[in-house]
């Protein structure tokens, strides 16, 4: 375990910020987003890596969190399907006998298959490093957030934080990945709230190897 | 455990493996797709006549649709097919028996590793394999993939189960060498593990040099025939179709040299990695459905999306586990096994990774071997276990009985047998079926209709033969008896009488009135869908109509 330098912390993450085009395409959508989001990464990554809860920056964390959700707001299309998604239910409805139809094919099950969709959606690195290439779909989401060359540092972060942090990073990132579950991934601001996490990881991954080739 | 209740479990493993495997065989998938088709006509060629269906003699690379197959799998299904005849339960035995055993072997497997008496590890494990609706899917239709998985994973057991004699390496390394003749992409996968195996275990070969000199020179004599042919075309036919290499480097991205190079390799490189970390996205394994048609099953993916949790878990305790030989041969598995599969540009395709699902169920199993030892009442445990075991249950009858039939039939050939049957009520009508779309048509009528081999040999002719291992160039027109199979050519093909067979873009509805074509049949999907049609030509009717009557050469009638 390395010790953790909060200055070299916070400008990790301003560099990443400023090579990265995800943050320009949040600023040309909304500048007070742009804000909070910035403000929620540099908690994140502090509280991750700081030996000791601090209440007021998780109290803040939480705000910030539930604020940036109302901004972004609920996908409706999870809880009211689409007139296409309906025929599909009926359609693969006639495959089966009329009791079984109700039983795989109904309004319940795709609700849940969307939620579940906008979970996994959230935790593919391939969408935020790679344009969900080589599944991609072409929507509005799906732009090359972070240039793949940081994805082994991704991972490095994420292995160390995994490691070491395990708990802390669970508690942190669980409530984030359920919220995103239920915001419209359609959009450009679809993944927001999951920002910190995939930034703060290439951060500790960034500080560790620093830390691992820094001569003794 | 003791000795009696392990080939219980054993026994009780095999059987309901084999039982999920061979039930209703016949009917689901409803039909071949076309490698499988070819496949199984290769393997009755064999047995009818020593050489496949171009008439060469021991093939190394079967040559197929010019893509040049594995021929391990239709080697094997000669068996089945002699004593059963050609058919889809004799195609797709050697499929069943061979997913029947892994379950078997990863039972053997888990339990000699495990330090656990109880053997739950090795059960849990085998059950997951038994009952994972990928390893059944794969296991009830002719994919050589799942043949390849069997023999790779027989090498593993034989080398990691005990300390590695002659006698052992040996057979693993039939093994292994076999499992590239099953399925060509695990050369790499082959090679990576030799070489990985030689390196952990170096302590122990360096007081046995010849046992490992004789293991290589095992293996390289297995493989020399594969060797021989690596600069043919045979030989590269398939990486050169699949792999995405050609179509970056041949790009021009900058006038500077030197940049043009760098941006060559860096998108190269951002290819391979975005492939190959696709292949553990939990999204990919976990949730979404795969795209491949012939090879997935509607709307399930990999895994169930609860085994998210197991999975975790059981990385969580794999980490903990002491390092071994058999954990580093592990690792080594877990990280090369998608490396073949990321060379080609299809998404996420599975297939070619299938010892990347094997080793992740064992560490789903992992996973799922911690809940009995929570704290939790065992009550619980049980209503847990039975809860999710019954959804994923019916969520596998959902997809794999019911919506994959309904939903896929023409990618699997149905309607070609549909076809099939309607031909033969009809054997002095001459039909033309439409090969300019989609999989070649006359593959099923070859494999559906038995036809003859010697006769479709004779129609491949000589040339072929001389160029076995260069003719890539795939011939899409076969006269099989009273069928063409060829591109309908409306110019022509309406002024003799004869049936006219394609789907809906081969002949619109206003084509049909404009040439007086009477439409005697459809065929319809599972699913009620009209895919193919049958149009009976009127060349007197037509010809009655036409305006240059007098001069259309193809209006002269001798009657």
């Amino acid at each position: 375990m390395f010790k953790f330098n909060p200055t070299s912390g916070f400008l990790i993450l301003v560099l990443l910020f400023v090579v990265n085009p995800w943050i320009y395409k949040i600023l040309a959508f909304n500048v007070s987003i742009t804000l909070l989001i910035i403000i929620l990464s540099q908690l994140f990554l502090h509280q991750l890596m700081s030996k000791s809860f601090s209440w007021p920056h998780i109290i803040t964390g939480t705000i910030i969190t539930i604020l940036l959700f109302c901004l972004i707001g609920i996908d409706l299309k999870v809880f009211s399907p689409l007139p296409q998604e309906l025929f599909l239910i009926n359609q693969n409805r006639s495959y089966y006998s009329k009791w079984q139809g109700i039983i795989f094919q109904n309004k319940l099950a795709l609700t849940i298959d969307k939620i579940g969709s906008n979970f996994y959606v959230g935790i593919d690195p391939n969408q935020y490093f790679f344009a969900a290439h080589p599944l991609e779909k072409q929507l509005p989401s799906e732009f090359e957030k972070i240039l793949w060359v940081f994805y082994p540092l991704f991972l490095a972060g994420l292995f160390y934080s995994l490691s070491y942090y395990p708990r802390k990073l669970l508690t942190f990132a669980t409530p984030l990945l359920l919220l995103n579950s239920i915001v419209d991934p359609g959009t450009p601001l679809s993944l927001l709230l999951i920002f910190p996490l995939i930034y703060s990881q290439i951060a500790v991954g960034i500080l560790f190897t620093l830390n691992k080739i820094k001569p003794e | 455990m003791t000795n009696k209740r392990i080939f219980i479990v054993c026994a009780l493993v095999f059987t309901s493996a084999f039982f999920i495997r061979l039930i209703n065989l016949q009917n689901i998938p409803p039909g071949v797709f076309d490698d499988e088709a070819s496949q199984g006509y290769d393997a009755y060629s064999l047995v009818k006549t020593g050489k496949d269906q171009y008439g060469q003699i021991f093939p190394v690379f079967l040559r197929s649709f010019g893509t040049y197959g594995s021929p391990l799998y239709s080697y094997y299904s000669t068996l089945p097919v002699a004593v059963l005849g050609l058919g889809l339960v004799s195609l797709r035995l050697t499929s069943v028996i061979f997913g029947s055993l892994l379950t078997i072997l990863t039972f053997i497997l888990t339990r000699k590793l495990s330090p656990e008496k109880s053997g739950t590890f090795a059960t849990i494990s085998s059950f997951l394999i038994a009952f994972s609706p990928w390893s059944v899917f794969f296991s009830r239709a002719a994919f050589e993939a799942n043949l390849a998985l069997t023999l790779f994973v027989t090498s593993f057991c034989l080398l990691l189960i005990s300390k590695p004699s002659l006698k052992r390496l040996l057979l693993a390394a039939l093994c292994l060498s076999l499992s590239t003749y099953a399925y060509h992409s695990y050369i790499i996968l082959v090679t990576i593990f030799l070489l990985g195996y030689t390196v952990i275990k170096r302590n122990y070969f360096r007081q046995r040099k010849s046992l490992l000199i004789c293991t290589y020179i095992a293996v390289l004599l297995i493989l020399s025939p594969q060797l021989l042919l690596f600069q043919t075309p045979a030989s590269n036919a398939r990486i050169s179709e699949v792999n995405y290499s050609a179509s970056i480097l041949s790009r021009t991205y900058s006038p500077t040299r030197l940049i043009n190079n760098i941006a060559k390799y860096s998108f190269l490189a951002r290819e391979f990695i975005s492939q190959y970390s696709a292949y553990f996205s939990p999204r990919n394994l976990l949730y979404l459905p795969n795209t491949d048609l012939h090879r997935s099953i509607p709307g399930l993916s990999i895994f169930y999306p609860w085994m998210i949790t197991p999975l975790f878990i059981g990385i969580y305790y794999f980490f903990k586990i002491s390092q071994n030989t058999a954990k580093k041969l592990f690792v080594l598995l877990l990280f090369a096994s998608p490396i073949s599969a990321s060379l080609t540009k299809d998404p996420f395709a599975i297939y070619r990774a299938l010892l990347l699902w094997w080793l992740l169920t064992l560490i789903i199993a992992l996973g799922v071997n911690w809940l009995p030892t929570t704290r939790l009442n065992k009550k619980v445990v049980t209503l847990i276990s039975t809860l999710f075991i019954s959804i994923s249950l019916l969520e596998f009858y959902s997809s794999y009985f019911v919506l994959l039939p309904k939903s896929r039939s023409p990618d699997w050939g149905y309607t070609y047998l549909e076809l099939t049957k309607i031909i033969n009520k009809r054997p002095n009508s001459h039909f033309v079926i439409d090969s300019s779309r989609g999989q070649p048509p006359h593959i099923f009528i070859l494999f559906y209709n038995r036809y003859p081999p010697e006769l479709f040999q004779k129609q491949s002719g000589q040339t072929i033969i001389d160029k076995y291992y260069t003719a890539t160039k795939f011939d899409r027109s076969y006269n099989l008896g009273n069928i063409s199979i060829r591109p309908i050519n409306l110019g022509e093909d309406i002024y003799k009488d004869q049936i006219l067979v394609g789907d809906n873009l081969t002949i619109s509805g206003s084509q049909a009135t404009e040439h007086k074509l009477q439409k005697i049949f459809t065929i319809n999907d599972l699913g009620g869908n009209p895919v193919l049609f049958g149009y009976q030509t009127n060349p007197r009717e037509k010809c009655r109509f036409a305006p240059d009557i007098q001069t259309n050469p193809h209006c002269r009638f001798t009657d």
